[in-house]
């Protein structure tokens, strides 16, 4: 029984001393902070085109920094067109021969930005298109600010 | 009695050869073949005109570009006109172009060029050449 007895210590100190040579390590607590720098929207980029009945335009831009974008519709008029009219405005990238839009807005010409948000770097393009008001070309402005 | 022993032993030395270190153990290496896409954009020329296609880069490679054909319409024959052809990033209403090259259609891509991933654009514009629409065809292969 005593020899049992031994048996059992010299297998269990085997086992310890075989015990795999890798000592768990205690966790070391790693805070990581990250900071996300957003430029602010320092060129400006007026963008004069038409939009044909049922039609858009388009137009790129790029930045190097990730930042804030606004587009805003400054004026809109034409001979059938009254100023006050409401046209699509969206911003998205440049895809064929279109400006495939992430982000839109139905809106009139106004003082204040009508779509913002924020971009990593990149090329993208802002984009004008009729939503079914217009009855002929309406001339447009539309301001771009960017990184 | 010895043969409880033995057992003990054996699962002892077991249990210490299935540990250790795993540095010996080999992983395959992988490699990453950019995938190629082609994309082909037809259309009309005017006379005095351009026009531009864009693109996604989605991996570092090489992108070439090829003004495969040039016709005064779909039943007339190719024309050998030169035209500008150029490779750039979307910029404002048209490509900024990086690379041009004046050239009439051919067999062998015209314009070759290694980009990093991003929003790229062809274009193709009339030198002063053409005395009407003119349908054209560029192949655009890139990773």
């Amino acid at each position: 029984m005593s020899h049992l007895i031994r048996v059992t210590g010299l297998f269990l100190v085997g086992l310890w001393v075989a015990g795999c040579g890798d000592s768990p390590t205690a966790p070391t607590e790693t805070t990581t902070t990250t900071t996300t720098t957003t430029a602010a929207a320092t060129v400006s980029e007026d963008f004069d085109g038409i939009v044909p009945t049922g039609g858009s335009a388009f137009y790129s831009f790029s930045f190097a920094q990730s930042g804030t974008v606004a587009l805003r519709l400054v004026a809109v008029s034409g001979t059938v067109v009254p100023s006050t009219v409401m046209l699509g405005v969206g911003i998205g990238t440049p895809s064929g021969t279109d400006c495939t839009t992430t982000s839109t807005i139905t809106t009139a010409a106004g003082a204040s930005a009508q779509l913002t948000g924020t971009y990593a770097a990149g090329v993208y393009c802002a984009k004008v298109f009729d939503v079914g008001n217009l009855f002929g070309p309406a001339t447009f402005t539309l301001n771009i600010a960017h990184p | 009695m010895r043969a409880l022993s033995f057992v003990l032993v054996g699962l002892a030395l077991a249990t210490a050869s299935a540990c250790g270190d795993d540095a010996q153990s080999t992983t395959a290496p992988t490699t990453t073949t950019a995938a190629v896409g082609t994309e082909l954009f037809v259309g009309t020329l005017s006379p005095g005109g351009s026009r531009f296609y864009s693109f996604r880069v989605t991996n570092a490679g090489g992108v070439t570009l090829l003004l495969a054909s040039l016709t005064a319409g779909s039943t007339q024959p190719a024309l050998a006109t030169t035209v500008q052809f150029g490779f750039g990033v979307p910029q404002g209403t048209g490509c900024g172009l990086t690379t041009s090259v004046d050239t009439p259609p051919g067999l062998i891509a015209q314009i070759t060029n290694t980009s990093n991933p991003g929003i790229y654009c062809v274009h193709v514009a009339d030198t002063g050449r053409l005395t009407a629409p003119a349908d054209f065809a560029i192949r655009i292969t890139h990773p």
